[in-house]
């Protein structure tokens, strides 16, 4: 087995410092797809109850147990499966899969494999957003060399495996980030959420059991399947175990993105890893997770450590793993407007919450600027926000209604001091003292 | 405008290529869009007919699937297509102003084309390259800290 990866440090970069690794002659050099190989002499019973055993749970925003899902599909014998690798991440600040497989993509390829070979799956779809064009021309290319080296398609490696892997691009929207309009938007029809039902998808894509996984989830199978559930479960904590990526943006000195263990403190990601607050200025306030989750005040971002509990306990989530952090001169009254308009924009229109609701908090923002905003104009406000949740078919409505009602919560007396009128009091008083 | 569209031979090959990859022709839909896109520079009434004939898929499913996708167009636009972020992040850094600053010297509305056909403007939420916010993505390839100044000079540069 080589070791010349940095396999000790990170599970899911451990390649990334070595140039050239986007090539497979590269990736193999450096123990790439041995593990694959290796766990096609294995029994596919073992190495699921590794995958189980290492407690690695899914990085989309459900966080369900990777072991248990491929339990229940591995339950349901004889029935044909379909996986799909969700790369379709749009939320703000979002952009760890990018830096992941733009570098890496045969980390995924290997982590896929060994997932369609546990669970008999012989058909897979990597679901990339439009806009990565590049990253998807380079998972293009990588899933070409995998087919000559004869780690895709029919006899795999002189074994009774087949798996064929495609590389689907997207045309843009959000909505497919959730699992309907990823698997309606694959199936060539307009990408609106069809339904909700339980996971795994029973009657997903083409009607058949659909596994939707996230790149981060599935590349971090490779490492596990190398050294054990044991080795991955002394990164992160008991309930969170294991590393994950960050994306890290705004105002901080250094922007990129990290991986840490689970539980890491936010304080740490910010002041050691991004080097603090640009420009000696103090911190106001957080997205941890994108913005689609309700934002932390700086004192609850500093006492935050980035695992599901801390952060349902801070009142937040950890949502997409995307970090926006703001510094004091950004205004709460800002950061509204530019929610608001991601959401009004990218809602599909298909649910009225939605459709209307989204239009309707633009609007009142909009009126803010002219006349102000007072408690009232608050409470209207929080109350249209709070009926656009938890009734429609996808879960947008419901970020965007616990994104806003958490600005509105932790500076809703900003808001209201950010008011034409008294911004007017304040510059005549700034006059009269002259 | 052409009233006529058919793949080239090498598009042919291509299409050929992409509908064996599904299993469904329906799933095929997007890929071959972006192909006929690609080649067209936007999907027209004829490229429906055409992509129509080809997959036996009707033309107000094919209709109905470019409009619900902001990066499928269905109206003609300029040779390069300016994508300017417009989300929290770039938001932060000046992406709007630089946004209506370039609407402005091109005298253009969103998703305007210059009178050259040069260049379309679009304004979208979210490139995923926020780690060098404020960026602009000028067809496949993005570039990020962009001052307006900067901006408007890498439009400038396009053929």
């Amino acid at each position: 087995m080589k070791l010349t990866a940095n396999y000790r440090d990170y599970v899911l970069l451990c390649y990334h410092h070595i140039s050239g690794v986007e090539l497979l002659d590269i990736f193999e050099e450096n123990g790439g797809y041995e593990v694959f190989k290796s766990c096609l002499k294995k029994n596919p019973e073992d190495v699921l109850e590794e995958v189980k055993a290492s407690g690695l749970f899914g990085r989309e925003a459900n966080g369900i147990s990777t072991g248990e899902i491929w339990d229940s599909i591995v339950e349901k014998k004889d029935t044909k499966v379909c996986l799909i690798c969700d790369l379709n991440e749009s939320e703000p600040g979002t952009f760890k899969d990018r830096f992941l497989v733009e570098r890496n993509p045969h980390l995924l390829i290997e982590g896929i494999l060994i997932a369609a070979w546990v669970l008999g799956i012989k058909k897979g779809y990597i679901y990339i957003r439009g806009e990565y064009q590049k990253q998807a021309m380079i998972l293009d290319n990588a899933i070409k060399e995998a087919y000559d080296h004869n780690y895709l398609g029919n006899g795999i490696q002189g074994n009774d495996f087949n798996f064929d892997l495609v590389v689907h691009l997207g045309a843009g929207g959000h909505v497919c980030s959730y699992p309907w309009s990823l698997i309606t938007s694959l199936e060539g029809r307009p990408p609106k959420p069809r339904r909700e039902s339980p996971f795994p998808y029973t009657d997903g894509y083409q009607g058949e059991l659909t596994l939707i996984s996230s790149p981060e989830t599935l590349s971090a199978v490779p490492w596990i399947m190398r050294f054990g559930a044991g080795a991955y479960r002394k990164w992160g904590l008991e309930n969170s175990p294991g590393t994950r990526l960050f994306s890290i943006s705004g105002d901080v000195k250094l922007t990129g993105v990290v991986e840490v263990p689970l539980g890491t403190p936010l304080s740490l990601i910010i002041n050691e890893y991004c080097q603090g607050i640009k420009d000696g200025k103090k911190l106001k306030a957080v997205f941890p997770g994108g913005i689609s989750v309700p934002i932390l005040t700086a004192e609850d971002a500093l006492e935050s450590s980035m695992d599901f509990d801390d952060l349902i306990n801070k009142g937040s989530m950890m949502g997409s793993g995307g970090i926006i952090v703001f510094d004091e001169t950004r205004a709460a009254f800002d950061i509204l407007e530019w929610v608001l308009d991601f959401f009004l924009q990218e809602s599909c229109g298909l649910c009225s919450p939605c459709r209307k609701g989204t239009l309707w908090l633009k609007k009142i923002h909009d009126s803010w600027k002219l006349d102000g905003c007072s408690q009232s104009g608050l409470d209207v406000f929080e109350s249209i926000a709070s009926n656009m949740q938890f009734i429609s078919r996808c879960p947008l409505a419901n970020s965007a209604a616990l994104s806003v009602r958490s600005i509105i919560r932790s500076f809703g007396r900003e808001l209201m001091d950010y008011s034409p009128t008294a911004r007017i009091d304040a510059s005549k008083k700034r006059s009269t003292n002259v | 405008m052409s009233d006529s569209f058919e793949f080239t031979a090498e598009n042919q090959t291509s299409y050929n290529e992409i509908i064996t990859r599904y299993e469904s022709k329906y799933s095929a839909l997007l890929p071959v869009l972006h192909l006929a896109q690609k080649q067209n520079g936007w999907i027209s009434g004829p490229v429906i007919a055409h992509i129509s004939n080809l997959m036996g898929i009707p033309g107000s499913k094919i209709k109905e699937v470019v409009t619900h996708h902001e990066m499928l167009y269905d109206k003609p636009i300029g040779r390069n297509v300016v994508r300017v972020c417009t989300s929290v992040t770039c938001s932060m850094f000046g992406a709007r102003d630089t946004y209506r600053a370039i609407l402005e010297k091109y005298d253009l509305l969103d998703l305007g084309t210059t009178k050259d056909g040069r260049v379309t403007v679009q304004k979208v939420q979210c490139l995923g390259a926020c780690e060098m916010a404020p960026s602009m993505q000028v067809n496949d390839t993005n570039y990020g800290r962009l001052s307006t100044e900067k901006a408007i000079q890498k439009i400038e540069e396009l053929a």
